[in-house]
């Protein structure tokens, strides 16, 4: 079904537009070339090119950005964890990390651990995390300029458009038509911030990253502690516990991203770039009938009573897809609200498409190359 | 100031773009920030001696101070082994016998010792 | 007296951060509004951590070579901290002093009172690492009042990177800050207790 305020309305119209979002696929999954090797290597790059741009069309003749953006991101982000975890064991063996992989630094660089680096990064001028600087995958520098580039262009948009673990969160939220618990406390929201300044606090004073030693719960789906001993039986069990709590169970039942919403502390810190972003989400007054269709759907709890997007707000698109009077919209700030539309649209999603097609997939080439080769 | 908004917005995808395609630049320039060092605590610090034979490797490393400010009245000496070793080894003005196979390695006379095993054999982190 | 207490309180300070500015910062988030408000029981929790400071280079200078920090000690200190931080989370701390009779009016009047600077004394005699440096140089002092001017030379030093922490009842969405705080509050009191279990 279409969204009629949304829509494009033609099918060359909304040719044309993916043109652009075409070429630019198109070159940065090709990574230099070095993806078009054989003929199978050639295949697999179209299929995936093929994919992201047919749902980048149907965003926009369809009209609808969230229910598209969704079904890439949740099928990338399970791709990511087959080629992530494809790769280590290729490396190491097992996607168990052991003390000599940490004493080598031989441990991929997460965003979420720019969380935890940045109090000892700024008094003691050393990084605490076992990672390269500048080599191999996920290096300290390559992710530095990736995440806070990404940030300061998108702001939260980087948790739903970027994170390959927001993608599992996304779509356990799908699974389920209607949420058995239908009203989530929207105080947990703050929840994030909290663990934020924890984890920030709790690093420095260790000299550790802590929420990944302990508490991320998307260990289970890219790489975790070998068990040795008790205390690595111990995080493995509450990864365990987490992942199924806050990644699976709670989405389930309620519809919302959890796991993003409530517990992930970068959800919090990419919050703060939504302060430079010059993209965000607003609601004409003037248009808005306060039927609350917004804040029902927001799967981030950023929606406030007075139904205006909070600061931590990751630019999905499901509050501008549920509203029926087009009041919800994205805006670039500095411009007057509920003049180009569609303008800002478009300018927020070719940069946004831009960073999921080139962030995550690389990986998804790679792991669409893995799954064939298994057969 | 609306053009001027809509022209920055319009910018934003070649940014997002830019920072891919000059990745490895833009890495080199990240890479000469001063907090781009990973932690001694974590690497064990710059190796200052070396006991090279055909048996065994050893490496040295210069005493870390742990801590968020550098807490200077804790040193953690970092020793890495390769091969089997069996002798005296002086650290921070302290001697110490070490006892080093690919299966076990112990430290005597250490206050605190942490022992690691490597691919090729051990380290060491005496406190 | 010696201004190395001083000195190690400078270059620890942070520490101090690290490890005491999540509680203080929560108490503050979830009960203060107002800045004044926030230095006053900024100010409080100092007093705890100073009678603390001053309780350990006492006992130390008087204990010399004895092994007075248990391992069953700090863990029960740690389990009276995350009780103390769930507390924080449960109750509103009133800032003004309550009307009537009687030892619950008495309790509630002199909450703020007590419960803050409790807080800091028991929270730095359990978790602050730097306590260790200062008690370390205080034994080395020639005698047992130069031990406590050690101490509180270092709480000055350390207490500078504190000064900070209640600008933070300055943001605007007040409502938002305080539902941080009692967040951090049930946080921090549960990684406590926790952490004092695993002690004991």
């Amino acid at each position: 079904m279409k969204n009629k305020l949304y829509s494009t309305g033609n099918v060359l119209r909304s040719i044309l537009l993916t043109l652009p979002m075409t070429l630019i696929s198109m070159m940065m999954l090709s990574q230099g070339g070095q993806a078009l090797g054989t003929l199978e290597d050639t295949c697999v790059y179209l299929a995936a090119c093929a994919i992201y741009n047919i749902a980048f069309f149907l965003m926009l003749y369809k009209g609808e950005i969230d229910k598209w953006r969704a079904v890439v991101f949740a099928t990338s982000a399970v791709l990511f964890s087959v080629s992530f975890m494809n790769n280590l064991i290729e490396l190491r063996g097992s996607v168990t990390y052991s003390d000599a992989d940490v004493l080598s630094c031989e441990i991929p660089f997460c965003h979420i651990v720019t969380t935890m680096v940045v109090i000892p990064a700024a008094i003691k001028q050393t990084i605490i995390f076992p990672g390269s600087i500048m080599t191999g995958f996920a290096s300290i520098s390559a992710m530095f300029v990736i995440i806070f580039g990404s940030s300061i262009i998108l702001g939260r948009g980087f948790c739903s458009w970027g994170c390959f673990y927001g993608g599992w969160d996304d779509a356990f939220s799908r699974v389920a038509k209607n949420p058995i618990i239908k009203k989530v406390n929207v105080a947990y929201r703050w929840f994030s911030f909290a663990m934020l300044i924890i984890m920030a606090l709790w690093s420095a004073a260790t000299l550790a990253p802590e929420y990944c030693s302990w508490l991320c719960p998307f260990k289970l789906v890219t790489e975790r502690d070998a068990i040795v001993d008790t205390e690595t039986l111990l995080k493995n069990v509450v990864m365990v516990i987490l992942f199924l709590g806050l990644v699976v169970v709670l989405p389930l039942i309620t519809k919302k991203r959890i796991q993003c919403a409530t517990f992930c502390p970068m959800g919090a810190f990419e919050s703060l770039f939504n302060k430079i972003s010059i993209f965000h989400v607003k609601n004409n007054e003037s248009k808005c009938i306060k039927c609350g269709k917004c804040q029902r759907s927001c799967p981030l709890l950023a929606i406030d009573s007075k139904l205006k997007p909070l600061i931590n707000c990751s630019k999905c698109g499901k509050c501008v897809d549920a509203c029926p009077t087009g009041a919800m919209q994205f805006h670039i700030k500095g411009t007057p609200v509920g003049t180009k539309i569609t303008t800002a649209r478009l300018l927020f999603l070719y940069p946004a498409y831009t960073l999921m097609v080139t962030l995550i997939g690389g990986s998804v080439v790679n792991a669409i190359k893995i799954i064939i080769n298994l057969f | 100031m609306k053009y001027i908004s809509y022209s920055i917005a319009a910018t934003m995808t070649i940014m997002m773009m830019l920072i891919f395609i000059n990745l490895d630049g833009w890495m080199q320039m990240a890479a000469q920030l001063p907090f781009m060092k990973i932690d001694p605590t974590i690497t064990g610090g710059e190796v200052v001696d070396s006991i090279v034979s055909d048996n065994y490797k050893l490496w040295i490393h210069e005493g870390v101070h742990p801590g968020l400010f550098e807490d200077k009245s804790r040193t953690i000496t970092q020793i890495d082994i390769e091969g089997d070793y069996y002798g005296k080894v002086t650290v921070n003005g302290k001697q110490y016998e070490l006892n080093a196979t690919s299966h076990d390695v112990k430290v005597n006379g250490e206050e605190y010792a942490a022992s690691f095993k490597r691919k090729n054999g051990w380290t060491l982190r005496i406190e | 007296m010696t201004i190395e207490g001083l000195i190690i309180g400078l270059s620890v300070g942070a520490s101090c951060v690290a490890s005491c500015g999540p509680l203080i910062m929560s108490v503050i988030m979830k009960n203060s509004p107002t800045p004044s408000d926030a230095y006053s029981y900024l100010g409080r929790f100092m007093a705890g951590r100073l009678m603390a400071y001053l309780a350990i280079a006492a006992v130390t200078g008087l204990m010399r070579g004895c092994q007075w920090q248990s391992a069953k000690v700090m863990a029960v200190m740690s389990i009276a901290v995350g009780v103390m931080m769930i507390v924080n989370a449960l109750v509103k701390l009133p800032s003004y002093c309550a009307k009537g009779v009687g030892v619950k009016t008495y309790i509630r009047s002199h909450a703020p009172m007590m419960y803050v600077p409790a807080l800091g004394f028991i929270s730095s005699i359990n978790i602050c690492p730097p306590v260790i440096a200062a008690a370390t140089a205080s034994l080395n002092a020639p005698s047992t009042a130069q031990g406590i001017g050690t101490f509180v030379l270092f709480f000055i030093g350390s207490s500078i990177y504190m000064l900070p922490l209640p600008l933070i009842s300055l943001f605007e969405d007040k409502e938002a800050i305080r539902t941080i705080g009692r967040f951090m509050s049930w946080i921090i009191g549960v990684m406590f207790i926790v952490k004092g279990l695993i002690g004991l």
